[in-house]
């Protein structure tokens, strides 16, 4: 089996000399590392859900559901944008077509970029990584600091007409490191979606830096097809009237982290935030932990949870809105909602609020239970097998977050694709 | 005796309000009684936990249950997860140990108790009224036992109970209504069953502190079926300087019974701060019913942040039997740090748990309070209101858990807690935990953060009412769901409180 060290493209690449701003970057995430560890289940921050899941290769068994040859589906219908990683590696070809097509942005990759002492991510590099460990520590944004070699350096300066998609599949089972950085220039709109699948371990960070006035969408799918553990980081740091839409999709059977971070530097920033998640199985493990930090006035955020857990299925959220002293005229929202099917699912949420300003509107709910018994009632009585019944009521659960999603096919896609997760 | 003495008997005396306009913006209870103490020498160790003991004249198996806890203290570590800032405490620095010379004797009655005692409860007056009550104790014999609602009352001066009233009557009816002090000497056996059942030695710091070198406290059993027919109340004040006070309060409620208790707490005005570390469990069997009411006023420290109590409070309800139901309804305006989560074990099937709190802090104070309800049993609720204010350069702390058992089918919660802003230097903090683990049971979460609305205050000012009473009835009207929850004469008082604490957080 072979794995992302000792590819052929990795070799080839790193015989290339790392230029100093990113040799430097790489150690100090090193020396971090070292200085705060990995993180123990003593940690506040992992209070609910052990960090050992995403530290050991948890690959799950593959059920019905999974069936690997389904993955194919993805490679038949191709976006018009798009880039694959395989095993954790780009595949070349994919990221020259998509430069060629793609006039609006200067894509390279990781390995590469870093090799270029004048390239224009030199100093932003972990930027926002530093700004989110202010908030808690992030180890396994260190770890991936320290080891990857992988991803992609966009700098957006127009706006691209369609989302630029990123397929994320391959067969190895070990870890698999892949950074991204992205930079919307002022006034462009930039919309990027991951799909997550396959047998690696993933961990991804990604750090964003908007412009004034820019506009970042972010979708991200860990489909049912992906079989391991998987973490993800999104720092995102924002500029005066920039705007941030981040959906998270998870219909995998693993153990799925996603951090987030959005640092509201800016005024009158227009961030929301949607997660979603489908847990069916005792393995399923659906955790979002949210920092959004109000920084300048008249920012507004709004976060919407939402899981649908049965079999043992687990589900974490954690979310929290800080309002600096400066940061007046705040509106902030988050909202939490557990959908229970069964006796055996747990649903744990710690909702926080961290106030400092006193002209702020700032709400959080959070509610748990399972399906409301009239609405079945009233659908039954109306020829609706129970079964039926209760994927209406599911689907419809869930279609708030679902409609979030500002690109029609990928919503559909989705919508397609939780049907099939819910059977 | 003071006027106001005579005048208590309709409603709020006028005495009072007029007292407490007069002293508005400041802290009414800041004086301090000039009375011989008997310490124990400073500091904390085996031996002062033996002189405690031996001067409470316990049995040997207390002496044994309180060195297991001192023993276990000295491990264990000061919590450092609430956000809350103040300075080391040096627990040596401390008196764990201080008694009136008077009371070498255990009073009879209140009668012989010394009159500067007397006079400090003169001059407390608001919240909890006992002067007068107290008063009323002293001329029991002539004055008409129905002229008035009658609360029996406890007081905790420094380390020792001072005096019990109405303790006669309540004996009729089987009550036990006693220095926990007494009721370890008069009921053994019953002090023994459940003394450490609900917060146990180990529990936290505090808890163990107070388990080592905790000298009296108040202790009520309610029998089989009694409904208690008057509040029971307990009044703490420390007064010593350089003085922790550390009462333990045990209170049972047997089958089918039924209780209201009230607390009030104040402390002396001085310069440098002072220990509180209480713990207090209750135990409701099945179908009984603890109301538990606090309105807690130590003295909070001055407008730049000298002095003040330092709060850290364990509180706990184990709802052990079916259909049972524990009430906490808490006002926290004073102490300069308070550190508290009422909490309730929902154990038996159908029991219920309500937590109603208001938390005022104004200029430097901190709070970090909240609830934990643990459902256990089979339909069990529970209902939490929080009202957090924060004022001046304070900062208000959230902080609460409900936790839905696998096994405690059908429960339901429901949360809501509402902070609210007064100025920019403060803040307010929400941190809930909420974990619910099976489908067939609901909790429900909601919290906001606002300011005063500008538009009601718009509407005050333009009908003349001044900027800070205009800001006071707000915040009453903010706190009214809780305010509500509280027996109806500390109700009242209550509502002055809101508004004494917030003098000068306007403007």
């Amino acid at each position: 089996m072979k794995n992302q060290e000792e590819h052929s493209i990795y070799k080839v690449s790193n015989s290339r000399k790392r230029s100093k701003w990113a040799l430097k970057y790489q150690e100090q995430c090193q020396a971090n590392l070292k200085k705060v560890g990995m993180p123990s289940r003593n940690a506040e921050y992992w209070k609910f859900t052990s960090p050992k899941l995403w530290n050991t290769t948890g690959i799950i068994s593959g059920s019905e559901k999974n069936l690997p040859e389904n993955d194919t589906q993805y490679i038949e219908n191709r976006p018009e944008f798009y880039v694959d990683f395989v095993d954790g590696i780009i595949d070349p070809v994919t990221l020259q077509n998509l430069n060629k097509k793609l006039k609006e942005c200067e894509i390279s990759n990781f390995e590469e970029s870093v090799c270029d002492q004048f390239h224009w991510a030199n100093k932003l590099l972990g930027e926002a990584e530093t700004k989110a460990r202010k908030s808690y520590e992030r180890p396994f944004a260190l770890l991936n600091g320290g080891e990857t070699s992988q991803g992609l350096f966009l700098n957006c300066k127009e706006s691209p007409r369609k989302p630029i998609h990123i397929f994320y599949s391959g067969e190895i089972e070990d870890k698999v490191n892949i950074r991204h950085l992205l930079k919307i220039n002022t006034d462009s709109e930039f919309h990027i979606i991951e799909h997550f699948s396959g047998n690696a371990r993933y961990n991804v960070v990604t750090e964003g830096f908007l412009d004034p006035n820019s506009t970042l969408n972010h979708n991200r799918l860990v489909s049912r097809f992906a079989r391991n553990s998987i973490i993800t980081h999104f720092f995102i740091n924002c500029m005066d009237s920039s705007v941030v839409k981040t959906i998270g999709i998870n219909l995998s059977n693993g153990a799925v982290r996603n951090e987030t971070f959005l640092n509201l530097e800016g005024s009158q920033c227009d961030v929301t935030l949607a997660g979603l998640g489908v847990g069916c199985n005792q393995s399923s493990i659906c955790d979002n932990a949210v920092f959004i930090a109000h920084l300048e006035n008249s920012s507004k955020s709004r976060q919407i949870i939402k899981n649908v857990l049965t079999q043992g299925a687990k589900a974490v959220f954690q979310g929290k809105i800080y309002v600096d002293p400066k940061a007046q005229k705040t509106d902030g929202y988050q909202m939490s909602n557990g959908l229970l099917l069964d006796e055996e699912s747990d649903f744990l949420v710690k909702p926080e609020l961290e106030i400092y300003a006193d002209d702020v509107i700032c709400s959080h709910g959070s509610t748990s239970g399972s399906l409301n018994s009239e609405h079945l009632f009233y659908l039954k009585s109306r020829g609706i097998s129970a079964n039926e019944a209760r994927k209406i009521l599911v689907e419809a659960f869930l279609e708030e977050v679902v409609e979030e999603i500002s690109d029609l096919e990928f919503s559909k896609f989705v919508r397609k694709e939780i049907q099939e997760t819910l059977g | 005796m003071p006027k106001i003495y005579t005048e208590a008997k309709t409603g709020i005396d006028p005495g009072t309000i007029d007292s407490v306009n007069s002293l508005r913006g400041e802290y009414k209870y800041g004086f301090s009684t000039k009375i011989d103490m008997d310490y124990a020498p400073k500091g904390i160790s085996e031996e002062i936990v033996k002189l405690i003991s031996k001067k409470n004249l316990e049995p040997e198996w207390m002496l044994t249950w309180r060195l297991e806890a001192y023993r276990r203290w000295t491990k264990m570590f000061e919590p450092n997860w609430p956000m809350l800032k103040y300075e080391k405490i040096d627990y040596q620095d401390q008196y764990y140990y201080a008694k009136p010379k008077s009371l070498k004797e255990r009073p009879k009655s209140l009668a012989d108790v010394e009159p500067a005692l007397l006079e400090t409860y003169a001059k407390l007056g608001i919240p909890l009224k006992e002067q007068e009550f107290l008063a009323g104790v002293v001329g029991a014999e002539y004055a008409s036992p129905d002229a008035k609602p009658k609360v029996a009352v406890d007081v905790v001066f420094d380390s020792v109970s001072v005096g019990t009233t109405f303790k006669d009557e309540l004996a009729k009816l089987g009550i036990i209504f006693c220095s926990i002090s007494e009721a370890i000497h008069s009921h053994p056996e019953l002090v023994r069953k459940y003394i450490g059942t609900v917060v146990p030695r180990s529990d936290n710091y505090f808890a163990t502190l107070n388990s080592a070198v905790f000298s009296d406290g108040s202790f009520v059993y309610i029998p089989e079926g009694v409904k208690c027919p008057m509040e029971l109340s307990t009044y703490f004040r420390i007064n010593a300087e350089n003085t922790g006070q550390f009462e333990r309060t045990l209170i049972i409620a047997d089958k089918d019974s039924q209780v209201s208790y009230l607390e009030g707490c104040t402390a002396p005005m001085r310069d440098t701060n002072q220990l509180h570390a209480a713990v207090v469990e209750l135990v409701a069997l099945d179908n009984a019913d603890i109301k538990y009411s606090t309105v807690q006023n130590w003295y909070p420290g001055d407008k730049n942040g000298k002095g003040g109590i330092y709060n850290f409070v364990t509180k706990r309800a184990d709802c052990r039997g079916i259909r049972s139901k524990v009430m906490w309804t808490q006002i926290e305006t004073g102490s300069a740090v308070t550190w508290k989560y009422p909490s309730c074990i929902l154990r038996g099937d159908y029991s219920q748990g309500e937590f109603y709190s208001v938390a005022i802090a104004n200029n430097y104070q901190q709070a970090d309070t909240g609830t934990k309800m643990t459902h256990l049993g089979k339909g069990t609720r529970s209902r939490i209101v929080s009202k957090g204010i924060s004022a001046g350069k304070a900062q208000n702390t959230y902080r609460g858990l409900v936790n839905i058992h696998p096994k405690a089918l059908g429960s339901r919660n429901f949360t809501q807690c509402d902070s609210l802003l007064i100025g920019n230097r403060c803040g307010a903090h929400t941190v809930p935990y909420i974990e619910n683990k099976n489908s067939s049971s609901r909790t429900e979460h909601e919290a906001t953060t606002s300011k005063i609305d500008e538009d009601q205050l718009f509407y005050c000012l333009q009908r003349g009412i001044g900027e800070e009473d205009a800001v006071a009835l707000i915040v009453n009207g903010f706190c009214k769901e809780v305010l509500q929850a509280l027996p109806m004469e500390f109700a009242l008082e209550a509502q002055k409180l809101v508004a004494i604490s917030l003098e000068g957080s306007v403007g």
